[in-house]
């Protein structure tokens, strides 16, 4: 006889997991100053102190302004920590202690609807994240272009990816400890080889590699030719490779997870 | 009245559930009538919840067969889960919400519209007295309104039947006779209840039936009255003993042809309805005397085995 779960009773419903959704929303309301500071208040400082503060002390960089080469990197690697952070410590939070998920899992609801909805409300937040980022640099006049709307789809899929993966280190995590792995072994490091504050191309071959194995150096790049407009076929390239890592990181969290949240 | 038999509401089949090199179901068989009220008894560790979970639909991989209103858990659990109440052991409401949210909210998910979910809301509140705690947060309740308040949850899609994981542990005895006389409301209307319990004179005043399980097996099913005549009789006499004595009225009990059970220094001995209790009572010269009526918690011990807790021993001194 199969151990295994039929597939029906996995199935993804959208509107069970936009219902989900709006009850994290519900929740977010209620705590709306402490996703504000995170969201908006840090970006800005970091904004401030890397763009003009260390900026003010460097030369022009790949030919622009350091503030100017700063702030697609910027907008990305804070949606890559909103998505991870509320993905990680968030989901887990919700998953073990205090136990939403199971009270949500007593409604005719799926585990998959459940990821989905963490899924989707990571990437909103990482999103509203890149929104007010934008904002707040348009007061500086950093913000001259449309393309900004079309560097939203970049955003988008770097928030995905990194809920994602978020999800797929919950799968693993034994405790609250386990998540310093993947912030101080991997978020960390690679937000810093990643092309955010300086070029990827003046660091060591070997570090050029490892640092296109991670999604966030494929989106920097990508952001960066669609603000600065020079699309070309290697824009393509980091486009299926940011695609490509973000399918790998979701398949591969939504299956252990489901696993998990099915026993 | 009519020839009419509705199905099951509940059938198990062979329903095996390992954890990793732990056994926690052992091959369970169970049929449940509608409107029925069955009792799982087991000590902690018997996978009583286990069970409940996968009837629930909480636990999704297992071996065997399950139905719940004739729907397969495996391929239908949304659908069962429409159909079913779960009231938790440890409550398992949402702590980020407030009363009345975990209510409506829940609701949601049933496709339950929102002007007719608040009018249920409260008026399940009010039936389980919360309505005045209806937009307090959830952690500022106490145990036994936190227990009442996912009772009200797991009544807010109207179940045809309701699952309950020791609903009263943990409770006073004002809470617990609360949840009780509720439940004899909720069984009066047809409801199915399916409860696991700790506490035997809860199993005997609600339940119909009652399973006793242990080592992930049901080791007898009936009702209490029907496990009780079968397994113990009608009376217990029990002799608190020299330990050194034991050996000796064992045998002479033996001898008699008696059914009895020693613990450490105690025997029970039980008696069917008629036999004469002063023939027993002859054969052993104790240090003290204890005739009561047998109960369900001498079925539990007898099926169970005595390395479980303390034994509740009352009764008349002769």
């Amino acid at each position: 006889m199969s151990k295994s779960l039929n597939a029906a009773n996995d199935r993804l419903t959208w509107h069970n997991a936009t219902l989900i959704v709006r009850r994290h929303f519900l929740v977010l309301k209620k705590t709306w100053m402490n996703s504000f500071v995170w969201m908006i208040a840090e970006p800005l400082f970091n904004l401030t102190a890397i763009g003009f503060g260390l900026g003010a002390f460097v030369a022009r960089i790949a030919d622009r302004p350091f503030i100017e080469f700063f702030f697609p990197g910027l907008i990305c690697s804070s949606v890559m920590m909103a998505a991870y952070f509320e993905s990680s410590y968030g989901t887990y939070t919700k998953w073990t202690y205090s136990k939403v998920f199971r009270s949500v899992l007593y409604a005719p609801v799926s585990a998959k609807d459940v990821l989905f909805a963490e899924l989707m409300f990571s990437t909103i937040k990482a999103s509203c994240s890149a929104i007010g980022i934008v904002i707040v640099a348009s007061l500086f006049g950093l913000v001259d272009s449309w393309r900004i709307f079309l560097a939203f789809s970049v955003f988008l899929t770097l928030a995905w990816a990194f809920s994602a993966f978020g999800l797929l280190v919950c799968s693993f995590a034994r405790n609250y400890d386990s998540f310093i792995y993947s912030t101080s072994g991997v978020i960390v490091p690679f937000a810093l080889i990643s092309g955010v504050y300086y070029p990827i191309g003046s660091m060591p071959l070997g570090f050029q590699i490892l640092a296109y194995l991670f999604p966030l150096s494929h989106g920097v790049a990508l952001a960066k030719d669609i603000l600065w407009n020079q699309i070309t076929d290697v824009s393509a390239l980091h486009a299926a490779a940011l695609l490509g890592l973000t399918a790998i990181l979701h398949f591969w969290a939504v299956r252990r997870m489901t696993k998990a949240l099915q026993r | 009245m009519g020839t009419r038999t509705r199905s099951p509401s509940v059938i198990v089949k062979g329903l095996i559930k390992n954890f990793g090199d732990t056994q926690a179901l052992n091959g369970v068989n169970l049929e449940i009538a509608p409107g029925e009220c069955i009792g799982i008894l087991g000590p902690n560790g018997a996978g009583k919840t286990t069970l409940l979970s996968i009837l629930t639909c909480q636990m999704g991989s297992f071996e065997g067969e399950v139905f719940v209103e004739n729907l397969n858990v495996k391929k239908n659990s949304a659908e069962v889960k429409r159909r079913i109440g779960i009231v938790a052991q440890d409550d398992g409401l949402d702590p980020d919400l407030s009363v009345i949210e975990n209510l409506i909210l829940f609701a949601h998910y049933f496709n339950i519209p929102e002007s007719v979910s608040a009018a249920k809301a409260s008026e399940i509140l009010r039936n389980v007295q919360l309505i005045d705690y209806a937009d307090k947060p959830v952690d500022n309740l106490s145990g036994g309104m936190k227990r009442r308040l996912a009772l009200a949850r797991g009544l807010m899609n109207d179940p045809d039947i309701l699952f309950l994981d020791e609903p009263t542990t943990g409770l006073d005895p004002q809470m617990r006779q609360w949840i009780w006389n509720y439940l004899q409301h909720l069984k009066s209307v047809g409801k199915t209840l399916i409860l696991t319990t700790h506490y035997m004179e809860e199993a005997e005043m609600l339940c119909d039936r009652v399973a006793i399980m242990d080592h992930g097996q049901i080791l007898d099913l009936g009702s209490p009255e029907d496990l009780i005549q079968r397994k113990i009789g009608a009376e217990v006499i029990e002799f608190q003993l020299e330990a050194r004595d034991v050996g000796y009225y064992v045998a002479r009990l033996k001898e008699a042809g008696c059914s009895f059970e020693v613990f450490n220094s105690c025997i029970s001995v039980f008696l069917p309805a008629g036999a004469n209790t002063k023939d027993v009572l002859s054969l052993v010269v104790a240090q003290r005397t204890t005739i009561r009526k047998a109960g369900l918690s001498d079925v539990f011990l007898r099926i169970s085995g005595h390395d479980l807790g303390h034994r509740d021993i009352g009764g008349v001194h002769v």
